[in-house]
């Protein structure tokens, strides 16, 4: 899935990555980033921030995506980072289940500080550690279920499924801004211009479309 | 006061050491010649300085006008400091001095050579003001603080850090007679609130919140400095952190209070160490044989009171919704907009927060953006300032963003972000660092009676 010249992109998303302190948020984003992982990276303080443009569908996807600090202590300070998020990963360690009763506590989170029609994806991270698996993929699938979000399970050490998970929630975004630009109706859809954002209008009264699916290769 | 002797009053001194490099730089008396030696704080001095080649924008190129400095003479420092083991107790061969793997490092250390003279009648000047420190420490009366402030200001080294921050940060009285005492107190003290909190038979849910968060930060704390792999230095930051956090509810444990800590368990390690040394056990490699049970904990006690201290000084850095950064974060752009206006406004075009970048600079008082050694550099200076982590720090950030003003003002969004969050100081020196800290000590002269400076007191 390689993507052009870095400057040079059909949209631009942002996505944000959320849940607890230590379930991988910042390796998951280098390892699809910068395809690296360390075991001894620091702990994120405040926000931080990397790009990567993928192609699909014949458009060029550029996702700005910002890596947040899971301590709840920074959450005032992170919130601001929601404001014009198209796109939002929560994470949980499948190995720790404490995080992934959080993930309750994130979703809120969200639904009071980020646009209303954000396409939320939720992602058991580390299902490398099966051997200690303390969430079962059916809890997720039937969480995600219950609250009309993407699944997915990766292993950012492994890099399982981290190209899936991130290229699924971007073509997922660029579905339904080009399904509201046809909707706008004109002559087609113009690109927007350098730099700018995307923001999901308010289709009060749109189903929203939701997949749902697992795919962990276990 | 002449600028031409600029070049010849650098010394330095390298030490290459197994584990770790360490890089000891000491510029002797490059303050004397910037202007700022004396501190009684007339501006017109320091703005004839600026002219001389210490502005904001001139500070980049003062290197630069050394060209001509003679050849580097390092001088090899005896090895003193710590060596550690990785986790599986296997020795670490020692590690040469790491060369710059690209081209710009290379032309870093071009830099840092050309700018790295030493000449002979300096080697005299630097054994005075190290003499001089030395002997000020070692006064058996009472020691005049503020002299002690002087000199630390230029920047410590390893034998005359530890002692001096104590003393700085009041953890050591300056009556030499009541140091013993307080220091047994203290540590008695520090043990009894670890009996207390830390061996406490039952956690409350919060307090088990607290230890988790600890525990998932501790591994990722200072990850390139080896010592921090040590399974019981990584206890000692544990220990201390959880102890303070569960003896200060308002803020309680706030990630990156790790990354502050970690100086000066490494700097009272160190001290530790070198008391043990002298009983000629240099050649030890595992924590177990280079400590003693007892040196490890003093080690401990000390950082902890001295963590205190400094946490005291800006503790609304870490309250609910971190009111202190906000408000810092705030001044440090109103302030850019005063001194590098044009910078600001690129800032403001290309849509960047400044609590984008400058949060973490807040937070983590800089450890994140600098070498670890050069940091620990940085806080002599802040340690001999007053309101040194609260006030000095800011115009420190200021002037880390001016000293990239020509490269950042060249740079879109995207760009700014990612440099801003891992800047190019890698290969650093004492020189750049001290360059720093003299642009904030002008800034902090000129702009400190103006209210919006005290609104930060």
């Amino acid at each position: 899935m390689a993507g052009r010249s870095d400057d040079e992109y059909d949209y631009l998303f942002k996505v944000v990555l959320i849940g607890d302190s230590g379930v991988g948020k910042s390796n998951l984003l280098s390892r699809f980033t910068r395809n690296e992982f360390s075991l001894e990276s620091k702990t994120t303080i405040g926000v931080e921030f990397a790009t990567r443009s993928i192609v699909t569908e014949g458009k060029t996807i550029k996702a700005q995506i910002w890596d947040t600090a899971g301590q709840e202590r920074y959450r005032a300070i992170t919130s601001a980072y929601y404001r014009g998020a198209v796109g939002a990963l929560i994470l949980y360690d499948i190995a720790k289940k404490m995080t992934f009763e959080n993930v309750e506590r994130w979703l809120k989170e969200l639904r009071d500080h980020a646009d209303r029609n954000i396409v939320i994806m939720l992602v058991g991270n580390k299902c490398d550690l099966k051997h200690i698996r303390a969430v079962s993929e059916e809890e997720g699938t039937s969480f995600s279920e219950r609250n009309k979000l993407s699944f997915i399970e990766t292993s950012a050490l492994e890099a399982t499924n981290v190209e899936d998970a991130f290229s699924r929630i971007l073509t997922e975004i660029y579905r339904l801004v080009s399904q509201q630009q046809l909707e706008k109706g004109g002559t087609g859809f113009q690109p927007p211009a350098e730099g700018e954002k995307i923001t999901l209008k308010n289709p009060a009264d749109e189903p929203k479309k939701k997949s749902s699916s697992s795919c962990c290769s276990t | 006061m002449e600028t031409s002797v600029e070049s010849e009053s650098r010394r330095r001194m390298v030490s290459k050491v197994p584990g770790h490099v360490r890089r000891i730089e000491v510029d002797v008396n490059w303050f004397e010649l910037a202007g700022i030696a004396d501190r009684s704080g007339k501006v017109a001095s320091y703005q004839c300085d600026a002219d001389a080649g210490i502005a904001s924008d001139s500070a980049k190129s003062a290197p630069e006008g050394l060209d001509d400095a003679a050849p580097i003479q390092p001088v090899q420092k005896p090895v003193t400091s710590l060596v550690v083991t990785d986790e599986e107790g296997a020795d670490q061969a020692p590690v040469q001095a790491q060369e710059p793997d690209d081209q710009e490092s290379q032309h870093e250390l071009g830099r840092r050579l050309e700018v790295g003279d030493s000449g002979a009648d300096h080697t005299e000047q630097a054994s005075e003001l190290k003499s001089t420190l030395a002997g000020l420490l070692g006064e058996e009366t009472t020691i005049e603080l503020d002299k002690l402030k002087r000199l630390a200001w230029k920047g410590l080294e390893d034998e005359t850090r530890p002692m001096t921050w104590k003393l700085l940060l009041n953890y050591l009285p300056v009556n030499a007679s009541r140091r013993e005492e307080t220091l047994y107190m203290k540590r008695t003290s520090y043990r009894h609130a670890v009996d207390q909190y830390w061996k406490a038979s039952d956690w409350s849910p919060d307090e088990e919140a607290v230890f988790r968060q600890i525990s998932v930060d501790i591994p990722r704390t200072c990850p390139d400095h080896k010592l921090f792999h040590v399974r019981q230095v990584q206890e000692i930051l544990q220990r201390i952190l959880f102890v303070w956090a569960l003896k200060h509810p308002a803020s309680g444990y706030v990630q990156g209070m790790n990354d502050l800590v970690s100086p000066f368990v490494y700097v009272f390690l160190l001290e530790q160490y070198e008391a043990k040394a002298e009983g000629g056990l240099l050649s030890r490699r595992s924590v177990e044989d280079a400590f003693s049970e007892e040196q490890l904990f003093y080690a401990e006690a000390d950082s902890y009171w001295c963590l205190t201290a400094l946490l005291e000084t800006i503790q609304d850095y870490f309250t609910f919704s971190q009111p202190g950064i906000q408000k810092r974060v705030a001044y440090l752009e109103d302030f850019v907009q005063r001194v590098d206006p044009a910078l600001r406004e690129h800032l403001q075009k290309e849509n960047l927060q400044f609590l984008q970048f400058s949060f973490r600079w807040l937070n983590c008082l800089l450890m994140r953006e600098l070498p670890f050694e050069l940091m620990v550099r940085v806080w002599d200076t802040y340690m001999s300032e007053p309101d040194g982590f609260a006030v000095f720090h800011v115009y420190v950030c200021a002037a880390l963003l001016a000293r990239f003003s020509d490269e950042l003002r060249e740079m879109d969004f995207q760009e700014l972000v990612m440099f801003l969050q891992n800047l190019p100081t890698k290969n650093w020196t004492r020189n750049d660092v001290e360059m720093l800290l003299s642009q904030a000590f002008m800034w902090r002269t000129i702009f400190d009676d103006k209210q919006f400076s005290k609104d930060l007191k």
